[in-house]
């Protein structure tokens, strides 16, 4: 499907970036026009994305994430979320719900089952001491199909 | 992230106003915590009117002050939530821990007062 738009963000893997990444790619998604639900939706998902990659990749400690995003021409918006971090060592337990590797910071366990109840799909390649990277896709609605109000 | 406290009896209300995720989830943490430590407190209720976006982050720290209520038999209850947040409740179950209600008044009268 053609790329009708795209960009490529990096981002020190800082809390304080986890609202700008958020607000960016939803930025870039309501030039499609989408519904404020797909449009919370899809800052939801890239905030869980993102706040694992420093959690979990980074351990806190800094490092990179880059974030992709393109738009094809039939309104769908793909996410990549990508950090070169310490990577999964079990990506099947990783993704179950309420599992999570850092209980004593609280962690709910739930970031992935939030990113695939909120996206078209979601696919997580990692490698151990290599870093991970999320895909996800989202087919977005447009004002054409009734007109929406966005607040990002 | 803004947050308001009002403590009325051993209840103690929390405004969260703005956006609720891992970067400010500290700050709840920390905020609530203070308030526990002082003794006095035995439930909380959230005013959640003015939040507009919480991920999973928020849902840990949440379940995290509702563990500690807990100790002592306490309760947490929530009121005014906007739609994007009372998703989040209910995808997560968070709902069957933390009853949310329709205003602080029914939240008073839940806890008996």
């Amino acid at each position: 499907m053609e790329v009708t738009n795209y960009f490529t963000l990096t981002i020190p893997a800082y809390s304080r970036n986890e609202s700008f990444a958020r607000v960016v790619v939803a930025a870039f998604a309501a030039q499609l026009d989408p519904t404020l639900e797909e449009i919370n939706e899809v800052k939801t998902a890239v905030s869980e994305a993102v706040t694992n990659a420093i959690i979990h990749g980074y351990g806190e400690k800094g490092g990179e994430i880059v974030i992709t995003c393109t738009l094809r021409a039939d309104n769908t918006l793909e996410v990549i979320i990508k950090d070169t971090g310490v990577g999964i060592e079990d990506l099947e337990q990783a993704r179950e719900p309420l599992f999570t590797t850092r209980p004593d910071l609280e962690r709910s366990g739930m970031g992935f089952t939030v990113m695939e109840e909120f996206m078209d799909s979601v696919s997580v390649d990692s490698k151990p001491g290599q870093g991970t990277v999320v895909t996800m896709t989202k087919k977005l609605s447009t004002g054409e199909q009734g007109g929406h109000e966005t607040n990002l | 992230m803004k947050i308001t406290k009002q403590q009325s009896g051993d209840i103690l209300v929390v405004g969260v106003s703005g956006e609720l995720d891992h970067h400010s989830s500290a700050l709840l943490k920390s905020e609530i915590g203070a308030e526990l430590d002082k003794g006095g407190v035995r439930h909380i209720i959230l005013d959640l009117r003015e939040l507009t976006f919480m991920d999973s982050s928020g849902l840990g720290v949440l379940l995290g002050r509702y563990k500690e209520l807990g100790k002592w038999q306490g309760k947490m209850l929530a009121f005014g939530l906007q739609p994007v947040v009372e998703k989040m409740f209910r995808l997560t179950g968070l709902n069957q821990l933390i009853p949310v209600h329709p205003d602080l008044a029914s939240c008073y009268k839940a806890l008996g007062v």
